[in-house]
């Protein structure tokens, strides 16, 4: 009903680190890989599936990588998560009210949480600041 | 004079060097397995896959246009033999390069592999085997 598997963690965090470090230039895959210990393969599955939905944008070659085709004060969790994941609670109606009540909870955590506003989480935790323009 | 195992998977890797990944080894075992480690969410596991290339390689190779792996060191230790591998890929549709490390943990048995692992890092690979 929610199912949420590795695939959303780990593409809210390469976001997050592309958020933190990135600017107008593309930062390789690899390299977001390498500092949120994600294997490669698997990321760059994930980066072409938010690249076709216009989230990221890529640049081919050596020094080519990924930049957000929108800014990230405007990509939420949620959106992520259900582009890789599919719609959250599309079976709920059969399962009864209160599941109905918990997918709309998570749906509301999750929708109101942006990768920027993550980015700076992370960013104040770390006792950084953060400037993204 | 045969071949030592170290001799028999540098034949394996001059294939994939070359990103040929339909190229079927003479070396598997008729029981060979497929080893892929928790750093591989949806393909994690071990399988006994006889197609060339298995379902699961073919996803790993899925987002990449063009995928090689070369070898950098080997490390043996009796009938295991773990590959210092190379990745560099090309995405499919991006367009994107990456070259990173990874690593593969053979077992060998009188000449022939009975499995194979894939490791994300080398690390995790050597500390599989005792070797780190």
């Amino acid at each position: 009903m929610l199912a949420i598997t590795s695939k959303s963690p780990y593409a809210v965090s390469a976001l997050v680190e592309l958020a933190r470090t990135g600017g107008t230039a593309p930062v390789p895959i690899g390299e977001i890989a390498k500092r949120r210990n994600i294997p490669v393969q698997f990321l760059e599955s994930l980066f072409a599936t938010l690249r076709r939905a216009g989230i990221l944008q890529s640049q081919r070659g050596v020094r080519g990588g990924y930049t957000f085709a929108r800014a990230p004060a405007e990509i939420t969790v949620l959106e992520v998560v259900e582009l890789l994941e599919g719609d959250l609670g599309a079976d709920s109606p059969q399962a009864g009210p209160i599941w109905d009540e918990t997918v709309d909870a998570v749906k509301g955590v999750l929708g109101a949480a942006t990768i920027l506003e993550l980015a700076e989480r992370e960013a104040r935790a770390a006792g950084a600041a953060m400037y993204y323009i | 004079m045969a071949k030592n195992n170290v001799e028999l998977l540098a034949e394996v890797y001059e294939q994939w060097a070359e990103g040929n990944w339909d190229h079927l080894p003479t070396i598997y075992a008729d029981d060979f397995e497929w080893g892929w480690s928790d750093d591989f969410p949806g393909i994690a596991g071990v399988y006994h896959d006889t197609e060339t290339p298995n379902p699961r390689l073919r996803t790993w190779l899925s987002p990449w246009e063009r995928w090689t792996c070369e070898v950098e060191g080997f490390v043996e230790e009796g009938e295991t033999v773990v590959v210092l591998a190379r990745y560099r890929g090309r995405g499919k549709g991006s367009g994107v390069e990456v070259d990173v490390e990874g690593a593969h943990v053979w077992r060998m048995r009188d000449g022939v592999a009975v499995r194979l692992e894939v490791f994300a890092d080398r690390q995790s690979a050597l500390e599989s085997v005792g070797l780190a």
